[in-house]
């Protein structure tokens, strides 16, 4: 078999020569201060650092603890931060494993070819490894243009890269948060409301009456802040719904739970629309006040009655009325969840859009109890030109299609790769930054393709994901305990900042990611991009704007600020503009309309598994952040590999046994690289099983991930694009089982 | 100590906190999540339980320890005291809650409701951290702390009363 230009290659034999033992006190944490200088602060507490968690999205504000020895023993929450109360979630609790975790990236490497052909990679100094990375850049610069180059990125390091390529000359900075996951909510809600929900969502779950999850299982996704607040709800005594074709954790604490056939939620959800118009249980005056296209909306939803959705959904007219009377005796405090990884079956925006349309109806957008009107700290960025304008952009390899989303598609930048006639540039360089894209973007071989015809590609990471083994450089980042970070501003009822700063030296030979890109700017003669002195500096600078210090928040990790526009709630008749064309919430979308899509959601039938197979559906579990965690020695303790659940009534036709191993089978005929053990259990339908995602790792170097279940990702092979935003839908596959196979993964 | 298994999710934070407390090493654990799933689909329950130690009032593994290491310590709290204990073994045979290990130093360890953190006032490690504030901790004498409040109010119940443990961990339920 011909070499192919870009082998996978496992890290190996790293050297721990340039281990530095944790524990040394950084000295630029505890600077010798001046009584004059310390001013009102007091001395700092040498005990604790503060910080916020990069183990997750929420970016949760704590305090790094030492122990007698100095050495980092445990992470704690900062009682002052909204995002999470001064409580961890156990993945944010277990981050210092990702501090200790001895397979981590330990000295920058080049990939180089043997003299047997073989490629392999070879360590090499940071000035040497950067200079790798310039020269790469550069040549794709001079030989396609700086508008073919696109960074990737997942975490705080992506900023930094950002300013970096922007300066360079390009726009393409593609986050899989957004066309794998939250992107449709996001258009969804835009098109609606003429707002999006970001992050942390501003659901107001504390104080609502009745919460309403459309395949969200809250708990077993740990969004912190989100978890406490329906904690709080339920000693209230709030009523839950949940909607999910397994028994989800949240399913147990809901008074009802609906177990909906697999891809039929829009029927459901228009059903739903349709008897609260029906029986004019609708917020009337909030209504008439705000909102466009009602009776458009009405005659519409007419036809999915009840009956007609029982049919569909599985769930019997009785209980659709039931639960949507729930909803209307709640509101407007009730809030049907808009969820956050919602890339399922290619119509989510239109799934979102009936989730945001029935919470218009019942009024709870801008009100207690529903969705809040949240506030963000504006910080300003520390001065620098302005960056050149790209001659081209990701969107111009799309055939304008996609025009409403509203952030760069990851799988987009990867389809921009390979080159295609139509296009006089494809993408020719990647910056790989935190984000595994081998697990994170579904349809693996077309990933793998992209990067065949890639020049040049940079991964910066903690950890030898798999994505590292294609990289011409490969960065080690040190973990978020170790650096400075950008001050992390937060959106929320009180719009807050939190600062991140080392609470040990770097471990091995790693570096921060802001510092990467600081000297990458200085080689590629773009130093009047970053023309801060030192990161503290630039902190110190953008805190003072914003009436603070580098000093204050040192010692109090996390500062709330005063809101400057509004309130939470819209006031009682208050006149609102909202952003859409009609400056109405739109029940009707002028928005889709114009690009020709439906104005209003319409229920379409997807395709059901073939005999013998089930639908693949996959979730979170509340110990682990994707594939990211899964090597992480304190994590794996609570949660070593997945299961695939499967029941009973399966079980029983299959002869399968709990703990049995099997691999699995795609209807495309991708069996997965491991086995995955069995577990029985009712708590999941009979046409689907289910899988926590992030693991089956194939990196022999992640020892305690590889080869520990089985990767979603590598199953899912049939995306369903969602025309409106490109968002990849990834509940398309089905999988049998099989019981051998024949050969086994060797890398 | 009561539990609220309604509000419980089984996220394991509080195995977590404990372990990093605690300095419990990897592979071992003070406290642990129990899952129990009953009925057929669609017709389910779950409970779901944070587990430790239940400080029972008649200690079973008190009662057993050959050198007195196993002991009462202040407000009925169980513990070890490592340098007395000789590792043999018999509490954790004599504990029907299985709240034991042998830690690889050659000592029986187990939960101490992190009585170091409530010395300084506050709350063990596990109660603190959860994310859906499920536990409550507290003195049960008194008919004012948390604790009490709360099992005045709800219906609770203990882990396998036959043993004739009195176990001081409650599960509201």
């Amino acid at each position: 078999m011909a070499q192919k230009r870009r082998d996978f290659i496992k890290i190996s034999s790293l050297s721990a020569a340039g281990l530095i033992f944790a524990g040394q006190q950084l000295r630029s944490a505890i600077p010798p201060y001046s009584k004059n200088e310390l001013g009102n602060f007091g001395p700092l507490d040498n005990k604790r650092t503060p910080t916020y968690c990069e183990v997750c999205f929420w970016k949760c504000a704590g305090w790094v603890y030492k122990n007698d020895e100095g050495n980092i023993q445990k992470i704690i929450g900062n009682d002052d931060d909204p995002n999470c109360n001064g409580r961890f979630c156990p993945r944010g609790t277990g981050g210092v494993g990702m501090y200790y975790d001895e397979d981590r990236l330990k000295k920058p490497l080049i990939r180089v070819k043997g003299k047997d052909g073989n490629q392999t990679f070879r360590e090499a100094s940071w000035d040497e490894a950067l200079n790798a990375v310039a020269k790469g850049l550069q040549k794709v610069k001079e030989e396609h243009g700086a508008e073919c180059t696109a960074l990737f990125t997942h975490g705080s390091g992506g900023k930094y890269f950002g300013n970096l390529l922007k300066a360079f000359g390009s726009t393409n900075i593609a986050a899989p948060s957004y066309a794998q996951c939250r992107g449709p909510r996001e258009v969804g809600f835009i098109a609606t409301f003429g707002d999006g929900l970001n992050s942390p969502e501003p659901t107001d779950i504390r104080d609502t009456r009745c919460l309403v999850l459309i395949g969200s299982h809250l708990g077993e996704n740990m969004h912190n802040g989100q978890v406490q607040e329906m904690s709080d709800a339920i000693d209230k005594g709030a009523s839950i719904i949940t909607v999910d074709p397994r028994f989800s954790t949240v399913a147990s604490k809901s008074k009802f739970w609906l177990p909906i056939k697999p891809a039929t939620d829009i029927a459901l959800l228009l059903t739903w629309i349709n008897v609260i118009i029906q029986n004019e249980w609708y917020d009337k005056k909030y209504v008439e006040k705000y909102t466009y296209g009602f009776e458009q909306l009405k005659a519409h939803v007419e036809s999915y009655t009840p009956e007609w959705a029982y049919g569909v959904t599985t769930i019997k007219p009785d209980v659709i009325r039931e639960t949507v009377r729930e909803m209307a005796n709640a509101a407007p405090s009730v809030i049907i969840h808009p969820g956050r990884h919602v890339t399922w079956y290619g119509d989510d925006t239109q799934r979102l859009r009936a989730v945001a349309i029935l919470n218009a109806l019942l009024g709870s957008w801008g009100r207690r109890g529903g969705f809040y009107m949240p506030e963000k700290a504006s910080v300003p960025s520390y001065p620098h030109p302005p960056y050149p304008k790209p001659k081209k952009t990701w969107r111009d390899a799309m055939g304008g299609r996609y025009k409403l989303a509203d952030l760069a598609l990851a799988s987009g930048v990867c389809d921009a790769t390979i080159p295609s006639p139509e296009l006089d540039c494809s993408i020719k360089a990647w910056i790989v930054n935190g984000t595994n894209l081998i697990m994170t973007l579904p349809d693996q071989k077309k990933t793998l393709e992209a990067i065949q015809n890639l020049d040049f590609m940079v991964v910066v990471d903690t950890m030898p994901m798999e994505i590292t083994g294609y990289a011409d450089v490969v960065l080690p980042e040190c973990t978020y305990l170790e650096r400075w970070d950008d001050l992390r501003v937060a959106q929320g009822r009180e719009p807050s900042i939190a600062l991140r700063m080392p609470a040990a030296e770097p471990m091995y030979d790693t570096k921060p990611a802001y510092w990467m890109a600081k000297k990458l700017a200085d080689k590629m003669g773009l130093s009047k991009y970053f023309s801060w002195n030192t990161f503290e500096d630039k902190l110190d600078w953008q805190l003072r704007k914003v009436g603070s210090s580098l000093e204050e928040m040192k010692r109090i990790g996390v500062k709330k600020l005063a809101r400057e526009y509004g309130g939470l709630y819209f006031q009682d008749g208050e006149e609102i503009e909202f952003n859409t064309n009609s400056g109405k919430i739109e029940l009707y979308s002028t928005a889709f309309e114009e690009e020709g899509f439906d104005p209003m959601p319409v229920y379409k039938p997807h395709q059901e598994p073939p005999v013998g197979f089930y639908h693949l559906n996959y979730g979170r579990a509340p110990m682990h952040t994707f594939g990211r965690t899964s090597n992480n020695p304190n994590l794996v303790d609570l949660m070593e590999e997945n299961t695939v659940w499967v029941n009973p009534k399966v079980a029983k036709e299959w002869d399968l046994k709990n703990g049995q191993p099997v691999y699995l089978e795609n209807q495309d005929g991708v069996v997965s690289y491991f086995t995955i053990k069995v577990r029985v259990t009712e708590r999941v339908r009979y046409d689907s099983v289910y899988m926590v995602h992030g693991f089956g790792h194939a990196n022999k170097k992640l020892s305690r991930a590889f080869g520990k279940g089985v990767s979603d990702t590598q199953l899912i092979t049939r995306v369903l694009v969602d025309p409106i935003m490109g968002g990849t839908g990834m509940r398309g596959n089905f999988v049998t089982f099989r019981f051998e196979k024949e050969s086994e993964v060797k890398s | 100590m009561a539990i609220d298994t309604e509000k419980c999710v089984g996220c394991a934070d509080c195995v977590v906190a404990c372990q990093t407390e605690n300095n419990v090493p990897i592979g071992y654990c003070r406290d642990w999540i129990v899952e129990v799933t009953d009925g057929t689909y669609p017709q389910l329950e779950i409970e779901i339980r944070s587990e430790r130690c239940n400080h029972c009032d008649n200690s079973p593994c008190v009662r057993c320890c050959p050198t007195g290491a196993s002991h009462y310590d202040a407000g009925g709290i169980v513990k070890v005291t490592p340098h007395r204990c000789i590792g043999c073994g018999a509490c954790i045979a004599s504990c029907p809650y299985d709240a034991r290990y042998s830690h690889p130093d050659g000592y029986v360890d187990k939960c101490t409701f992190c009585d170091h953190r409530i010395k300084e006032g506050g709350q063990p490690a596990c109660v603190a951290v959860c994310p859906t504030k499920c536990m409550y901790f507290g003195d049960l004498d008194d008919p004012n702390s948390d604790v009490s409040k709360v099992l005045k109010k709800r219906k609770y119940k203990t882990l396998i009363p036959e043993a004739g443990t009195k176990p001081q961990v409650y599960y509201l339920i």
